[in-house]
């Protein structure tokens, strides 16, 4: 029975990053209250066990459970909430992504795939903020550009047309872009 | 975003296609010629590669 209180407040000890506020902290105590019964049937001995085996290992059984109880149950921050939070904070946007680098930080020493998975795609959501890279809205390089569908309509009505006033469409519109050809035929029409 | 380059290898390296997904944006976003780990990369392409099921999976997945 000591083992059991000692595993369960190890568990919440190890979880405690994880929690925001204390209504949840409340939450997960009730539910490792509610679950040591069910457990008491074997977990005893297993206890006594892990308790004789050693207090690291203990720890590490504790911090295993802690990993997949946070990682089911995400008190981890995903993608939505952090850039739900980057545009909640407007004006401090640097103190908040470097208290969240500071959170992926810490998620990507955790051993849960899961949480891992998260806390690499909010780090390259970061990343791609940052004006060295290419899909920055600060990016040195050209960006790509909004295609409006004006010219794929031209396309379609220069399709319908006969292949006659096609080529007029094409010769005077070369006539008008072209500067130096608009001069050449210039002075042929006026000689 | 160089210190987690081998974070990004074990979300490559995890077996679920939608992880792979992101390690390999990760991969793409962050990774330069100086990245130390990016020959166990090639490795996991190769694997991906030689399991055909896993890349009908995936494009599919995709589709």
């Amino acid at each position: 029975m000591l083992g059991e209180v000692f595993i369960c407040s190890i568990c919440v000890w190890r979880i405690s990053p994880y929690l925001r506020t204390k209504w949840q902290i409340a939450v997960v105590h009730f539910s490792t209250v509610l679950w040591r019964p069910w457990s008491s049937f074997s977990g005893d001995r297993a206890c006594t066990r892990v308790m004789s085996s050693g207090l690291k290992k203990a720890q590490q059984a504790a911090s295993s459970i802690a990993d997949t109880i946070a990682g089911a149950l995400s008190f981890q921050k995903s993608l939505t909430d952090l850039v739900r939070g980057i545009r909640n904070n407007k004006g401090s946007e640097s103190a908040y992504i470097s208290q969240c680098i500071s959170e992926i930080k810490q998620e990507l020493r955790n051993e849960d795939k899961k949480v891992k998975m998260i806390a690499v795609q909010k780090l390259t959501y970061v990343r791609v903020l940052l004006p060295s890279s290419r899909f920055s809205p600060l990016s040195p390089y050209p960006t790509y550009t909004l295609v409006l569908p004006l010219p794929s309509l031209c396309f379609v009505i220069l399709l319908s047309l006969t292949p006659h006033v096609i080529l007029l469409l094409l010769l005077s519109l070369t006539i008008a872009t072209n500067e130096r050809l608009r001069h050449v035929l210039g002075c042929l029409f006026r000689d | 975003m160089s210190w987690a380059a081998f974070s990004v290898i074990e979300v490559i390296a995890n077996p679920k296609f939608g992880a792979k997904r992101i390690g390999y944006l990760a991969a793409s976003q962050s990774f330069s010629e100086t990245t130390d780990v990016i020959m166990l990369i090639t490795n996991l392409i190769r694997k991906v590669c030689l399991s055909l099921l896993q890349v009908w999976r995936s494009i599919l997945t995709l589709c």
